[in-house]
């Protein structure tokens, strides 16, 4: 599994950022992300550098219902009743009334049982694309008034507790929680959210054995030994990512897009 | 009890087997004579539920195309019509990957048919067509049977997810990866993963092979 | 000799297999036969012991669900279950079962779970071939090639978590040869829960991971959760019954002294092994360990299970019950003793973590009868009983307590300063000791308005003025 998680070695400067932020165009429902860099949770007994996170475009929020029915709407092969079983499970869109109809579903809801594909699809039917996991834990680890969430009195407390309660039925729209420094909302205790390269988490699911995976099943050595071993929301995030596969199309979880500067 | 009693007899020379013996073997008899028979529990991945309707299940499906180890471009439907073996490696990697060829080979030599076999890089940046010629050459692959594929960092991902492979950068320049060795039939449906490259595990993938090609004639 | 028998070696392992084939026919290797599905049960009950004299497929099924339940009154918690409770569901094959096992993951879960099933002889215990998401189900098979009780558990990571949370239970294997036949058996599983508020503290109280690292639990429990095994759901048997306890400590930290007040149990399956201790007093349950203990009740009463690391017992919910009926039996039990060796020394005040003060302030008797009743849960109930029945002889009644009633001014000294040596409530003698607790006025004039009013007591409002003069000493 040994993957990464969001500790931030070399900040961007705030005042640098300010004046990158004042002569960029942003996309609409996007903000922009100053560039960092990402430090790997499973780092190999911090023999490697972190990952460097160049500058890059998020959704504010996650997708929603009536975003995804407009992409629905317009690409019938996504279509619940259209789609390839082998680019999503049953349970597809399950919790629509219909192909094109989202029935007693909030628009404003984030979208859910959409699996990899669809996601992946949609975002580039955007022009964007899905976030890797660098990109994403490293957004995701921004407090409310630094890109280092870490350094802020209770801030994994918090997200400890957004990331374990159950999910709430039904599902509040998106952007009702506060942003965080980047502007971006609804990160942790909303919807699990897909990335680009979820499969890069190589979860076997015996976590106890993942530090020291066996040679037999992963070429490689790089993948022994955890950095911070206190960052529950993190682990439960990889343990996630690591326990589905593409076509997965469960309930909790949605999706956001972003775009290269 | 009775294994133990397999290992006494057959680890032992029974010269050395006195009256003692004789009698603790008959105390095991009598006091605790029975030791359950168990199948040999096969784990093998397995799909999702139904049985696949061909082509619905086919990853021909996928719209992306491919440069080979000639430089020709390559859809994954011009696989279409033979049994493949597929990995996904890359050429520079020392350990594993040449260990996967290796078991490819065998289930190709083993299988005794006409198969294709396909090898998928997961590092597009060093793995240029000419270099998978030049590691092609080097691994003594026939190049009427393989397929080495570079093709872009998307499409190799989606290649990824759809065979159920993680692999991952590691900043050494080195990939983290699963060792899986996929057998596709004749229209691109999975029909067996082995997810390591243990000499049994291979013996299945021998099976899975020998099945499609005894159902084709 | 040596020579004689030396010629007779070639054809020792012919005779060996003439004695397995002809001599010994029932002791020819067991192989399987048909296939069955497991019924599974909720703590505390446990499935049927196993007739069958062959092994057999078990199929089982269990599902893991996220759901959020009592975990004390007033107090509500999120839990990771293992079939919809805490503990998980008690599972129970035979020695050289093939088992079929399906872990299915409900659909609204949030986590993935998997299952380590410390009966499997193999990588993980299973965990890593159970490995399921949200809305899906997995399936391995093991051979239960050892006989034992063992703990199952999640080993999803954050593996603590996910075990902190309560996804942990008991798989029985029994000897091929069965157990020997008891009157009741009984799964009682330990655990601990670590939340951001301290004890009793009102509300759904998220996981502490903190307090978890430092092992420092703020409730310790039987069962999932305070007062699960207490009351009318006590365990029950009848005079002169054999009762084997299947006992299990999910942990995650702490180790269990597991201790029936009142009872010696005659035979103890350490560590829930094959070695049988007898006499014992006191056993130890390890984290992820378990027990089997066989007690025979020759005289009736209640019976306090609890975890004799007594503070867990008393200040964080470690206390069970086994309530035993039928006729007295005077020679063993003479039914005038107290039991009171368990308790914590002295009636000093006893600092309960659970009950600083808090901002509200009653208006109204309702009011103050309402708020009343959750200290009286949190603070009274585990020795006097949610009726306020008590224990005859261990701990006195509130419910038509003329001590109680006669004298509220000494009720509320009781409960401030604590209450030690011989009293006497309605006619029966009692001499224990009842530490202090420590109250604010506010909550003693609520608690004692609580009891008064309750229970078919009919008394009058006790104001915090009035708890300040007896605080004060007037």
């Amino acid at each position: 599994m040994w993957v990464m998680i969001g500790m931030l070695t070399a900040l961007p400067s705030a005042s640098l950022f300010a004046r990158q932020k004042a002569r960029t165009v942003v996309p609409k429902g996007m903000v922009l992300v100053g560039s960092g860099v990402y430090k790997a949770l499973y780092d190999n007994g911090g023999k490697f550098d972190g990952v460097d996170v160049p500058s890059f475009f998020i959704d504010e929020n996650p997708v929603t219902n009536a975003e995804f029915l407009t992409f629905v709407t317009q690409n019938p092969k996504w279509r619940r009743s259209k789609i390839s079983p082998l680019f999503a499970e049953s349970t597809y869109l399950a919790n629509w009334a219909g192909d094109v109809n989202l029935g007693k579903l909030g628009p404003n809801e984030p979208v859910t049982n959409v699996s990899w594909f669809a996601a992946k699809s949609y975002a580039k039917w955007k022009g964007n694309r899905l976030p890797t996991v660098a990109e994403w834990e490293y957004v995701a680890g921004a407090g409310t008034r630094s890109a280092r969430g870490k350094d802020e009195p209770g801030f994994e407390k918090r997200v400890l507790i957004l990331t374990n309660q159950p999910t709430p039925k039904p599902l509040p729209d998106v952007g009702q929680s506060s942003p965080n420094y980047w502007g971006v909302r609804d990160l942790h205790g909303l919807v699990w959210e897909w990335v680009l390269n979820f499969n890069s988490a190589l979860v076997t699911g015996e976590s106890r054995a993942d530090a020291n995976l066996e040679r037999k099943l992963f070429c490689g050595s790089g993948v022994v030994g955890a950095s911070d071993f206190t960052d529950y929301a993190a682990f439960m995030r990889f343990a996630f990512r690591g326990s589905v596969n593409a076509s997965y199309s469960g309930a909790n979880l949605g999706f956001r897009t972003v775009r290269s500067m | 009890m009775l294994r133990t009693l397999g290992r006494t007899l057959g680890s032992e020379p029974l010269d050395r087997c006195s009256m003692r013996c004789f009698i603790v073997i008959l105390t095991f008899l009598l006091t605790s004579c029975t030791e359950p028979t168990h199948e040999h529990v096969e784990t093998p991945m397995v799909l999702e539920s139904d049985t696949p309707l061909a082509g619905e299940y086919s990853i021909y499906q996928v719209e992306s195309t491919w440069i080979n180890q000639t430089g020709a471009e390559v859809t994954l439907e011009a696989l279409a019509g033979r049994i493949q073996i597929v990995a996904m490696t890359y050429t520079s990697c020392e350990m594993s990957c040449p260990r996967i060829v290796a078991a490819m080979k065998d289930i190709e030599r083993q299988a005794g048919g006409k198969v294709g076999l396909v090898l998928i890089s997961i590092d597009p940046e060093r793995d240029s067509p000419p270099t998978l010629a030049a590691y092609s050459e080097k691994m003594g692959l026939e190049e009427s049977a393989w397929n080495l594929l570079t093709g872009a960092p998307d499409d190799i991902l989606e290649i990824a997810a759809l065979l159920g492979v993680g692999y991952q950068k590691m900043p050494d320049g080195e990939f983290a990866h699963s060792n899986i060795i996929t057998i596709l039939n004749e229209e691109g449906v999975i029909v067996h993963q082995q997810n390591g490259i243990a000499v049994d595990l291979t013996a299945e993938s021998v099976r899975a092979v020998q099945e499609l090609l005894e159902n084709a004639k | 000799m040596t020579h004689f028998f030396g010629s007779f070696k070639y054809s020792l392992a012919t005779l060996t297999t003439v004695l397995i084939l002809f001599v010994f026919p029932g002791c020819q290797s067991e192989t399987l036969k048909g296939e069955e599905q497991a019924i599974l049960t909720h703590a505390p009950a446990v499935p049927s012991p196993i007739t069958r004299n062959y092994p057999t497929k078990v199929i089982i099924e269990l599902e893991t669900t996220e759901v959020v339940r009592r975990l004390a009154d007033g107090v509500d918690y999120t839990f990771w279950t293992f079939g919809g409770e805490v503990p998980g569901k008690f599972i129970r094959v035979r020695e050289g079962d093939q088992v079929e096992f399906h872990l299915n993951n409900h659909p609204d879960s949030k986590m993935p779970h998997n299952i380590d099933l410390h009966a499997v002889t193999g990588p993980g215990g299973g965990a890593a071939s159970s490995f399921t998401a949200p809305g899906k189900g997995t399936v391995f098979s093991f051979a239960a090639l050892n006989p034992g009780l063992y703990v199952y558990h999640c080993a999803t990571a954050p593996v603590g978590m996910h075990i902190a949370n309560g996804m942990y239970g008991l798989i029985l294997v029994e000897p091929k040869e069965g157990l020997p036949p008891v009157d009741q058996e009984y799964y009682v599983m330990q655990s601990e829960f670590y939340t951001h508020g301290a004890y009793g503290e009102a509300g759904l109280q998220p996981f502490d991971m903190g307090k978890a690292i430092l092992e420092t639990p703020d409730y310790v429990v039987f069962n999932g959760s305070v007062g699960s095994t207490t009351g009318d759901k006590a365990l029950t048997a009848k005079v002169g019954d054999k009762i084997r306890l299947f006992i299990g400590n999910g942990g995650p930290n702490l180790v269990s002294s597991f201790h029936v007040i009142g009872e010696i149990f005659d035979l103890v399956n350490t560590e829930g092994g094959s070695v049988q201790n007898k006499n014992v007093q006191t056993t130890l349950v390890p984290a992820g360990g378990s027990s089997i203990v066989e007690f025979t009740v020759d005289v009736p009463g209640t019976f306090i299970i609890v975890d004799h690391s007594i503070f867990r017992a008393f200040n964080k919910g470690a206390l069970a019950m086994l309530t035993v009926t039928g006729d007295a039996v005077p020679e063993i039990y003479s039914g005038l003793q107290a039991e009171s060796v368990y308790l914590p020394e002295g009636g000093g005040i006893q600092g309960l973590s659970g009950s600083t003060p808090n901002a509200f302030v009653a208006k109204t008797m309702d009011e103050r009868i309402a708020e009343g009743g959750r200290i009286f849960a949190a603070n009274c109930a585990a020795c006097h009983q949610a009726a306020g029945q008590g224990i005859p002889g261990v701990f006195p009644p509130l419910a038509g307590s003329d001590f109680l009633m006669s004298d509220p001014a000494r009720a509320a000294g009781a409960v401030i300063n604590g209450l030690s040596g011989p009293i006497e409530v309605n006619g029966v003698a009692y001499n224990g000791v009842m530490p202090g607790v420590k109250l604010s006025d506010e909550q003693v004039a609520n608690v004692l308005t609580y009891v008064m009013n309750s229970f078919g007591n009919k008394g009058t409002e006790m104001t915090p003025s009035q708890v300040a003069n007896v605080r004060a000493g007037h």
